[in-house]
């Protein structure tokens, strides 16, 4: 999809790409927007026009990933959109996976033990991105923000090259796993329009924890260590 | 014709880069095409998984020993393709200023021969030795024992896993085990 910009309506945007629901939904904003444009509706919800722009690009383009304009905002309004985003996981988006998991397995005709071996595989990797995101909410974040209101001096330009030898993550790994055991491997009999219902979901929740994760790795992770570095240097 | 594949540019040059992405999609269908202009980023991500790599010349030279052992899935993008005694083992090659039509016939003789090829070695079935191996992953032991147990080196079982994973689509040990009870190759306890 194309880049979008301030002055496009927001319900045209949503219109070609509804994924972007939640995405808007953690920013406080919600459906009905008439034709509002970008930027008159980050003005009536106290929002940075620039950052929710960013934010809606990156996630609709795989491809863009502006590094310059993302490390061009405070840390702080980083951290608070991946700790909404966390929340959305919790509240929504598992909830929502585990609710269609659940309805699928009632509804089948014949008892299928695959799909409760997939679901037990489901509970596996809710509880990893549970645990993640308890560490990052008591955890991780706060000593980010401590930092940051501790360090003065500027921070200098980073490069991220030597940033991005990460390990894969388990998370998305998992995610990647879980679509191969439905997509590849489901045997028996299941509610087909169910299964359908589920495996969107799962594929919704991977798109937003890749982006999640492009910003936590290439931005997050890189700002916390030259955080670290200042602190010592002040 | 691409629908499941997974693709990779490696080019310096952006421009180039959209373009060729933009004729895989159009085109081929393509549906899953990473693009990156820096050669470490491509080497600080996941290098391996792809199923073709378009990469220029120079990249290419740079990093033959990555390159050559998967030659088979290189399409190299060459300013001059005659040029360069290593670029010579590289069997399908682009002329970057071709025209559009000449790039799209080229792809389609490179996709069609090595679809054909990947439908012949293709087979989701696990062999016996591969079976034994994913079994002992499923049971929790980790590659040294595995190579202890089933007296085979360290890098065969490496060589078997990385070959599991490539049939079955499926990475990690939890998601291997839970595959492992589905096909009946280990018993299933979900109560633990």
């Amino acid at each position: 999809m194309s880049l979008v910009y301030a002055e496009m309506p927001l319900s045209e945007i949503i219109l070609n790409e509804p994924l972007l629901i939640p995405v808007i939904n953690r920013f406080g904003i919600i459906l009905g927007t008439k034709d509002k444009s970008v930027q008159t509706l980050c003005q009536e919800n106290n929002l940075d026009t620039d950052f929710f722009l960013t934010i809606l690009n990156t996630f609709i383009n795989d491809s863009f990933f502006p590094e310059k304009r993302l490390k061009s905002f405070c840390v702080t309004q980083i951290v608070d959109y991946l700790s909404q985003t966390n929340q959305y996981y919790k509240r929504y988006q598992i909830p929502n996976i585990e609710k269609h998991f659940g309805l699928l397995i009632e509804k089948s005709p014949y008892k299928n033990n695959n799909l409760e071996l997939i679901r037990e595989f489901f509970f596996e990797l809710k509880h990893e991105l549970l645990r993640r995101i308890e560490d990052d909410q008591h955890s991780w974040f706060p000593k980010i923000k401590r930092l940051s209101a501790n360090v003065h001096s500027q921070i200098p330009d980073f490069s991220l090259t030597s940033f991005l030898k990460d390990d894969p993550d388990p998370i998305e790994e998992k995610l990647n796993d879980l679509k191969s055991l439905f997509v590849l491997h489901l045997t028996g009999k299941y509610d087909l329009n169910l299964c359908y219902g589920v495996i969107f979901a799962i594929f919704s929740l991977e798109k937003d924890i890749k982006q999640n994760n492009r910003i936590r790795n290439r931005i997050l992770k890189p700002l916390y260590h030259l955080l670290q570095s200042a602190q010592f240097s002040n | 014709m691409l629908r499941n594949k997974q693709i990779v540019i490696i080019s310096a040059c952006p421009l180039y880069n959209t373009g060729l992405r933009h004729v895989l999609n159009e085109y081929f269908s393509a549906q899953k095409v990473d693009v990156y202009n820096d050669i470490d980023y491509f080497f600080n991500s996941f290098p391996e998984i792809y199923d073709f790599y378009f990469v220029t010349s120079d990249f290419f030279l740079c990093y033959y020993d990555f390159f050559l052992p998967r030659k088979s899935k290189v399409i190299l993008l060459a300013k001059d393709i005659f040029k360069g005694q290593s670029i010579s083992n590289i069997e399908f090659k682009i002329n970057i200023f071709a025209d559009t039509n000449e790039i799209i016939e080229q792809l389609q003789s490179f996709f069609e021969s090595a679809c054909l090829r990947s439908s012949n070695d293709y087979h989701i079935n696990l062999t016996p030795r591969e079976i034994e191996v994913l079994q002992l992953i499923a049971q929790g032991f980790i590659n040294k024992e595995i190579a202890d147990r089933l007296n085979i080196s360290f890098n065969t079982v490496l060589t078997h896993r990385k070959n599991i994973t490539a049939k079955l689509g499926i990475k990690t040990v939890s998601g291997l085990s839970f595959y492992a009870m589905m096909n009946g190759y280990v018993k299933i306890d979900m109560n633990e």
